[in-house]
């Protein structure tokens, strides 16, 4: 599969740039007893090994595409053992959902990856609370997708920023970050 | 007779208490929560357990931890959606027996039989643990060095059914433990000219990151409304009669013991015992047709992987499964190292330990058999607001550990790289147990080299690690046979579930 070719020689790379960040490393002090190296090398020798097969692998069979999820199969009772019972109601159709096989939206998911790298940015230049306020709003602005107006996402975007300060703060005197700039 | 009431003495008064009866409660939360895990609840509880005394703080993510395995089935059942992928068996008869009214049985039977196995696991362990800690007192650093390795291959071997994936998902994780002071003689190493690596890549935000952050990602970028459906009635837990508890204690029986010894081996977890539990089942009622049985048998193994996965990580300090890593992450943080010497020297925290266990179960039993509507209604709150305030809270924890800003770096650095792992189909516990079995791991290898003048002999002396070399070589063997049968069957769910 092309996915494992490319995960392989990433992580080939990876190898390649622990091994060049292994020289300024003293050798070992002690004679005869391995030294601060010896256990890198080892696991870089064995995670080059297993990427290279990985490699190898993934030309075995290039026709191979992925397949869709397979659902879990879902079984009815016979008619014979219906009761009266509790539940959730014969109307509600469909079956299992795996989470792990739902696929995110392309957008949504840069947004959320900028999201949380701008927020951890924020957190260090202008502290907790300044970069939670807007990271709370535009988490909740990229969830909703566009089914809320913007508007009516600032009232729960104000009770979770104030539910985490009377926790965290008020109760717990939790020490949050400061940020560098005030 | 003594240890055992001072046990529940140290256990039963109002702080702990409470202190269980919240652990349950955000366990049984966050394992009914499609999307939501109990490990991603017991790290997110672990920085608001610094301040406690250790076994109020591990007692509190033990609540989280059984809650968690006991919470999963009300959505399984329920909506068709596994709340925690140990529960992913339960929906295969519990939700077609709730689309045909007997929702209110099935929750009953999962938690009367998840509860059971739970119990009886604790008893397993209570039993076992002292003689594994007993015998591993004769582990030198080269019998240490070939457990560790046994733990950590299998732990990639199986995780996710593709040994390949998961030994190099694991030695990414070994990697990422080589940063910083050299464990034998201190030398500052692969710091990259960053001051703040001196002291090692910080396991708990690493976790965080590892853990939360992918799930965040991701449950923000799908459309939340496939993760939810409504429930139409009114639901109530209806425990099964006696003549069925009767028809089903074997199975029970069967399946805890499944779960207990499953759960005691490194890397295997809830999911696989649960789907064997299943099997059980299917194979006693000899029928297609859903039944309480296909509920009971998952249900009872998954929780007894709770008391089996324990038993490692008490007594040897091999993590059984993720949430066990960070349990003893947890314990590790307050001071306590887990192996044989924590049953000699901290013999007081043990018992209370045990004794939190029996009563965290009984809480669970009557916290979600009497609030299930309260977890019903939980089900239907937004998965928007649920996900942001996660990522709030998962910045909070990274920081507090060290008050360091460094660290929500890491958890960032190691989200992505989670989410990496996640997008190219790589297993993400291995990287975090190696995270935690690598320091032990480098540092018995050297020391047995130490030992022996540099003489690579002295792994294969003891048969002690013999067995061990053994049972690694037979654990991985059997993975990789099943991994190639399943990829020539064309399996797309076998590697999954393995």
């Amino acid at each position: 599969m092309k996915k494992d070719r490319y995960f392989s020689v990433l992580v080939l790379g990876l190898c390649a740039f622990w091994l060049v960040s292994s020289r300024s490393i003293p050798p070992a002090t002690m004679p005869g007893a391995p030294g601060p190296k010896f256990f890198p090398y080892l696991v870089m020798g064995c995670l080059a090994v297993f990427a290279l097969l990985q490699f190898a692998l993934s030309f075995r069979n290039p026709k191979e595409t992925v397949s869709p999820p397979t659902p879990i199969p879902i079984r009815t009772l016979p008619a014979s053992e219906k009761t009266e019972g509790e539940g959730i109601g014969e109307d509600d159709e469909g079956g299992c959902v795996d989470p792990d096989d739902l696929v995110p939206d392309r957008r949504s998911l840069v947004a959320s990856f900028l999201l949380v790298l701008l927020y951890v940015v924020g957190i260090d230049l202008v502290g907790f609370y300044l970069a939670t306020i807007p990271a709370v709003f535009l988490g909740l602005f990229i969830a909703v997708k566009g089914k809320t107006p913007w508007y009516k996402l600032m009232l729960p975007t104000a009770l979770i920023t104030a539910a985490i300060y009377g926790v965290f703060t008020l109760a717990l005197r939790v020490n949050l970050p400061a940020g560098k700039l005030f | 007779m003594s240890l055992v009431l001072g046990a529940f003495a140290q256990v039963l008064n109002i702080k702990m208490v409470l202190i269980m009866i919240l652990g349950s409660f955000v366990g049984i939360v966050f394992g009914a929560i499609p999307g939501l895990t109990y490990s991603m609840g017991i790290i997110l509880l672990l920085p608001l357990t610094f301040h406690l005394p250790p076994l109020m703080a591990v007692t509190l993510l033990l609540g989280v931890y059984i809650g968690g395995m006991t919470g999963g089935s009300v959505s399984s059942i329920l909506l068709g959606i596994p709340g925690t992928p140990s529960a992913a068996a339960t929906c295969l008869d519990g939700f077609p027996l709730s689309k045909r009214g007997m929702a209110g049985k099935a929750l009953g039977t999962a938690l009367v039989s998840s509860i059971f196995g739970g119990l009886l696991s604790v008893v397993t362990l209570m039993v076992v643990a002292p003689i594994v800690a007993k015998f591993a007192l004769k582990f030198g650093p080269a019998e240490i060095f070939s457990l560790v390795f046994f733990g950590f291959s299998t732990i990639c071997g199986i995780s996710m059914g593709n040994v390949l994936k998961g030994l190099i998902s694991g030695f990414i994780g070994l990697l990422f433990t080589t940063i910083g002071i050299d464990p034998v003689m201190g030398m500052s190493r692969y710091t990259f000219g960053i001051g703040q690596l001196i002291s090692g890549v910080d396991l708990l935000a690493f976790m965080i990151g590892m853990f939360a952050i992918p799930q965040v990602i991701k449950i923000l970028s799908i459309d939340e409304s496939l993760l939810t459906r409504k429930i139409s009635a009114r639901v109530s837990t209806q425990y099964p009669s006696l003549a069925e508890l009767k028809r089903m204690f074997g199975l029970m029986v069967k399946c805890a013991f499944i779960g207990i010894g499953i759960g005691a081996i490194p890397g295997t977890g809830g999911p696989i015992a649960a789907f064997l539990g299943y099997d059980q089942a299917k194979r006693k009622t000899r029928r297609s047709e859903p039944a309480l049985e296909g509920v009971a048998g998952p249900e009872t193994a998954n929780n007894g992987v709770t008391g089996g996965a324990l038993i490692p990580m008490l007594t040897l300090g091999i993590p059984g499964d993720p949430a066990t890593a960070i349990l003893l992450g947890a314990l590790l943080i307050h001071g306590l190292k887990p192996g044989p010497m924590l049953f000699t020297q901290h013999a007081d925290f043990i018992y209370g330990m045990y004794a939190a266990l029996i009563v965290i179960h009984l809480i669970v039993l009557v916290m979600q058999g009497f609030g299930i509507q309260l977890f019903v209604k939980v089900l239907n709150f937004r998965k928007s607001y649920l996900y942001t305030t996660i990522l709030v809270l998962c910045t909070i924890g990274a920081f507090a550990v060290n008050n360091n800003e460094f660290d929500i770096y890491v958890m960032v650095f190691a989200g992505f790289l989670g989410y990496l792992l996640m997008k190219f189909g790589y297993p993400v516990a291995p990287t975090v147990l190696a995270l935690v079995l690598g320091p032990p791991m480098e540092e018995n290898f050297r020391r047995a080299l130490i030992l022996s003048q540099g003489d690579f002999g002295i792994f294969l002396k003891s048969p002690i690690s013999w067995f061990f070399y053994l049972a690694t070589i037979f654990v991985l063997a059997g993975q990789a046979r099943r991994s190639f049968l399943a990829a020539r069957g064309g399996s797309a769910t076998a590697g999954k579930r393995a």
